[in-house]
């Protein structure tokens, strides 16, 4: 029997980025040269994400993602494009290691909703385009 | 795909996923071995079981059965995807995902033989946080994805088209010629 979901949490505000590394091996092709991320980024059901309020609040720069992460590039979606799919709630996440900016997507994670991340996903940190 | 852009995603891979080729030892007599050149997989026919197809790449071999030989050319590219992509150790996306599961791969090539044609458009394969595997198509505003989850999760494919409209995803088992019949599209 699944998990029940937790109530989504109404403190982070549908303008909130949501931020998410990217590993190079998941990675494809986009338009004009450029890459962005696969659609598998976004399929697990405990999808983790860092909240830009949260981290704001404490006063850390998005870029602090990637410290210990050299080969990561970041992502950003925002929390409202995640909330047009009901069943994927965001909640903030105190399990370790903690993290006050530390939040999950939960849910099941349909072939559109991987679709719709990746429409809307920007680069904070993009991997390089190549001539 | 355009071919500058396909180069590019290869060089970002390759700078990060290197994989190191473990050359296996001489193959028995009436045995043969090639290489498949872009990718450096080998792969080894056995004399006692012609069925078998062993390809060799990294530190693992995947056995493979009833595979047909001369191999088309979508097997290359595949196979150089899946050594630049493979995730090796847990945690390879810096979120916990779990390594790559040899038998995820070795179902997603069984399936995928039977469903390719000799001019079918190779996917890119990714590997899934949970140590499962998809193959992704990508063609004009055309896209397919065949996502084989770790687990009893059920093979599932999504078909989109960004000029019609289009969405469509179900389970993979039940829908093996319409799949086919989606991978055939990709390339008209």
């Amino acid at each position: 029997m699944a998990d029940a979901l937790p109530a989504d949490d109404l403190s982070i505000l549908d303008e909130d980025r949501l931020f998410r590394r990217v590993p190079a091996n998941q990675l494809v092709p986009g338009d004009d040269r450029t890459v962005r991320p696969s659609s598998g980024v976004y399929k697990t059901d405990k999808l983790s994400v860092y909240a830009e309020s949260l981290m704001s609040e404490q006063k850390r720069a998005p870029n602090e993602c990637l410290k210990d992460y050299p080969d990561t590039y970041l992502s950003a979606i925002k929390a409202g494009s995640v909330r047009k799919f009901i069943d994927c709630p965001i909640a903030k996440d105190n399990a370790p290691p903690e993290d006050p900016a530390h939040c999950l997507i939960h849910g099941k994670k349909t072939g559109s909703f991987g679709k719709a991340m990746v429409r809307e996903h920007e680069w904070v940190i993009a991997p390089p385009t190549q001539d | 795909m355009s071919t500058s852009t396909q180069s590019a995603y290869d060089s970002t891979t390759s700078q990060a996923f290197s994989t190191k080729i473990k050359k296996i030892g001489r193959p028995p007599a009436a045995s043969s071995a090639d290489v498949l050149a872009r990718s450096n997989v080998l792969y080894v026919t056995s004399a006692d079981q012609p069925n078998r197809i062993t390809f060799s790449f990294g530190n693992r071999k995947l056995d493979l059965y009833g595979i047909p030989q001369p191999f088309d050319p979508w097997v290359e590219p595949v196979m150089e995807s899946l050594c630049k992509r493979w995730g090796e150790e847990k945690g390879w996306d810096s979120y916990g995902a779990e390594p790559t599961s040899e038998e995820c791969v070795k179902v997603l090539l069984t399936n995928l033989f039977p469903l390719m044609q000799r001019d079918s458009l190779p996917p890119i394969i990714i590997p899934l946080a949970d140590g499962g595997v998809q193959a992704e198509w990508h063609y004009k505003e055309q896209a397919l994805e065949l996502a084989f989850p770790a687990g009893d999760v059920p093979a599932t494919y999504f078909y989109s088209n960004d000029i019609t409209g289009l969405e469509e995803e179900d389970l993979f088992k039940g829908n093996f010629g319409h799949v086919r019949s989606l991978i055939e599209s990709l390339r008209k």
